[in-house]
């Protein structure tokens, strides 16, 4: 793929970089190319007096002589010969008074340049002063330099001092001569600095600009599809920047990648989640409905719901308020709209409401269910669940039982007090005979008579019983809960058993436990029961002793007592506490509700009530009160 | 004197054998089987005390206790209030006043026992 260049040359970082470098570059160059051309100037000046020096070993020997000898064509060709070589420009020739007495080219006169004066010799001195040839105007823009040397003519032994030769030669000169070398040195600095200009963009542009807009095109076309397909190459070798930049992108795009599938997978599950929830909601066989709290209408419900308010579908019930499908009144008779406002609004407190709701279908038929409502929130929505419960086939079971309940406790109420009347009459009518009050009577007829008696008063017992244990079971059963301490409540049933049965009086052990803590009790009840469980004692043992002891427990007073008996059946042991379940050693006087109404008095006490016993050896009941 | 005692009970054969049972002790005993004829008695014959059922047709044993004790001239009388209605019986005696009932069947010595307490209190009354 070929990136797109979203930037231009001129602004791009290369460009910069280059622009930077070759400033700085030129700078250099430019200062190194100056530098190189002064050099070669001075190389050329220096060897320009080199040449004049070579002039003066050539010519100096000969223009020694045409002055000693005043020569004057000998000296004009000289310097004829030497104003034709390039590097000389002028040469004046001073005699030892200091008078010019040749000159040629271009000269300076006392510092002064004099122009190109033409070729003047005077060695004698007469007729004009060459000076007054010096043509001053002329002038130009070289630099002149000059080089000087002595004349002097060896003769006989001694040297004579001629005078003073001055050659001169000017800038133009050296000009002429670095003038190649000049344009080679600037033609190289070009040149370089071009070349380089083109490398460096062309390895600017391959090493930086390539990868970098490569970078940046993947970047741009990067996207949560493709991230398996991008892959960054920048396509430099070696370890470097790029390259560091390459491997984290990379890296990154693999990370991207895996939080990508992550994130899929999260999402996958979050949908596989919302449709398991969907579904399960959906196919809850308990109906469910939410509702919004703000607008008080339903937004969702599940199949079971649609079925159980018996409408179409979903959308009949969506959109519509709970009093849609509620009867106008509730069991007590509150306004619907007002109970429900009252559970909503205990709902919305946080706290789950659990409640029955007497429905309406749309066709007029109550039915009733036990709703449980709570609320959450959902982005900021709160919403209320209705869980229901057609509880109608219940409520009508409860109905009936209570109806049926009723029914059986106004029958035994009923039963009672109108047996109680005749057994009354009975009971009087025989006391009457049997006291001899409407004439004597033999033994036999008194036997029979105390029978009568003995029955009377056990079925008016039976009666009691019944009574006593309907009202416990109705739940109607008052207690009078008082601090006493279950020693003294054994000690009263103790004499009212002695009163009743004085000859079992020898055979009644109590062995009590002293300083017991006092508890809460219903006295007249626990005496009840202690007077149930002693007349138990004595009814199942026809001898031997019936021992009462109380002991203390951690938590609770613990009564027992143990008879001699035959004791219990295992099997019968269980439902021993049941209503009417004699056992088979059953005793003939008893009512079948005495233990029952023990259990029901000792349960209401929170105490726990049971019995031990082994055929043969005795039963103990126990009893435990807490403290 | 012998002291008069009226029964009232809709209970024939109870009202029968308590009244041989009150005679048999030495009392002036009347019976009377229904609420109105056993007020009738009361005017009439103004006993020193009154046994009655509290649940009769009609007028029941409440009813006679309250029109005693409206009458000045009657309400001093001593009643016993008897009831087959061992539950109620209780809130029954203390709604209308009356301190001692029984509750049927009764033992005959506990229906001895609180007539003669209430002779005595009445003696001690009278005294005072």
């Amino acid at each position: 793929m070929k990136p797109e260049n979203p930037i231009g040359i001129r602004r791009s970082i290369a460009t910069k970089l280059l622009k930077i470098v070759f400033s700085f570059y030129l700078l250099v160059a430019v200062s190194l190319t100056i530098g190189q051309m002064v050099m070669e100037y001075r190389y050329q000046k220096s060897s320009v007096e080199h040449d004049l020096k070579a002039i003066q070993q050539t010519y100096e020997k000969g223009l020694a002589i045409d002055l000693w000898q005043l020569d004057d064509e000998s000296l004009s060709s000289i310097i004829e010969g030497m104003l034709k070589l390039p590097v000389v420009i002028g040469v004046s020739v001073r005699n030892a008074r200091g008078v010019d007495v040749a000159i040629g080219g271009i000269i300076h006169h006392h510092g002064v340049r004099v122009g190109n004066v033409g070729q003047h010799i005077n060695l004698l001195g007469l007729g004009k002063e060459v000076t007054t040839l010096y043509d001053e105007h002329h002038s130009d823009n070289n630099y002149v330099f000059t080089h000087e040397f002595p004349l002097s003519y060896v003769h006989g032994g001694k040297t004579d001092q001629l005078g003073r030769v001055t050659l001169y030669s000017n800038s133009s000169v050296v000009f002429q001569r670095v003038k190649l070398g000049f344009l080679l040195i600037v033609l190289n600095a070009i040149l370089k600095t071009v070349a380089l200009w083109f490398i460096f963009l062309y390895f600017s542009k391959k090493l930086l600009r390539k990868p970098l807009l490569s970078l940046a095109s993947a970047v741009e076309n990067l996207s949560l599809d493709n991230l398996d397909s991008v892959r960054v190459d920048v396509g430099t070798s070696g370890r470097n920047e790029l390259k560091v930049i390459e491997d984290s992108f990379n890296s990154m795009i693999g990370n991207l990648r895996n939080s990508v599938m992550e994130w899929e997978r999260a999402t996958e599950a979050l949908r596989e989640s919302e449709m398991l929830r969907k579904r399960v909601f959906d196919s809850s066989r308990i109906p469910i409905v939410v509702m919004d709290a703000a607008t008080c209408q339903y937004v969702d419900c599940n199949a079971a719901a649609v079925q159980v308010y018996r409408y179409a579908s979903r959308e009949d019930v969506v959109g519509k308020t709970p009093l849609a499908f509620s009867a106008p009144v509730q069991y007590d008779g509150t306004s619907s709209d007002i109970k429900a406002l009252h559970y909503i609004t205990e709902a919305l407190e946080g706290r789950p409401v659990v409640f029955e709701w007497l429905h309406k279908r749309p066709d007029g038929e109550l039915w009733d269910a036990e709703v449980h409502l709570l609320s959450f929130s959902v982005e900021g929505t709160t919403m209320l669940q209705f869980s229901l419960l057609d509880i109608t086939d219940r409520k009508r079971a409860e109905e009936a039982t209570t109806l049926l309940a009723n029914a059986k406790n106004k029958f035994i109420s009923v039963v009672s007090h109108e047996l109680r009347s005749p057994l009354a009459t009975i009971k009087e009518a025989t006391s009457l005979v049997r006291e001899e009050v409407l004439g004597p009577l033999n033994d036999e007829q008194k036997e029979m008579l105390e029978i009568a008696k003995s029955n009377i008063n056990r079925l008016g017992r039976l009666v009691n019983n019944v009574l006593l244990y309907q009202k416990i079971d109705a739940g109607k059963m008052q207690y009078d809960f008082l601090e006493n301490n279950i020693n003294e409540i054994i000690q009263e049933a103790y004499r009212n058993t002695v009163l009743a049965t004085p000859e079992r009086k020898e055979d009644l052990v109590i062995n009590l436990t002293p300083k017991l803590p006092q508890t809460r009790c219903d006295k007249d009840k626990i005496i009840q029961v202690l007077l149930n469980l002693i007349s138990n004692g004595i009814k199942y043992s026809d001898h031997g002793p019936i021992v009462i002891e109380t002991r203390l427990n951690a938590h609770e007073i613990e009564f027992s007592l143990r008879d001699a008996g035959q004791g219990i059946y295992p099997e019968e042991i269980e439902n021993i506490f049941i209503p009417f379940s004699h056992g088979r050693g059953r005793k003939t006087g008893g009512t079948g509700l005495g233990l029952a109404i023990c259990k029901e008095i000792i349960l209401a006490h929170n105490g726990r009530i049971w019995v031990e016993s082994e055929r043969g050896k005795g039963s103990t009941f126990y009893f435990t009160l807490p403290i | 004197m012998k002291r008069r005692i009226l029964l009232i009970d809709d209970e024939t054969f109870l009202l029968k054998v308590l009244l041989v049972r009150l005679k048999h002790w030495g009392f002036d005993a009347l019976g009377a089987e229904n609420g109105p004829d056993g007020f009738l008695i009361i005017r009439q014959n103004k006993p020193d005390l009154i046994i009655l059922d509290k649940e009769m047709p009609g007028m029941n044993g409440e009813d006679v206790v309250r029109l005693v004790r409206r009458d000045p001239s009657l309400k001093q009388i001593p009643i016993i209030m008897i009831s087959a209605d061992v539950e109620n019986i209780e809130a029954c005696a203390k709604a209308c006043g009356i301190a001692h009932y029984l509750t049927k069947p009764c033992e005959p010595e506990d229906l001895l026992e609180m007539i003669q307490m209430q002779f005595a209190q009445s003696e001690h009354r009278e005294n005072t």
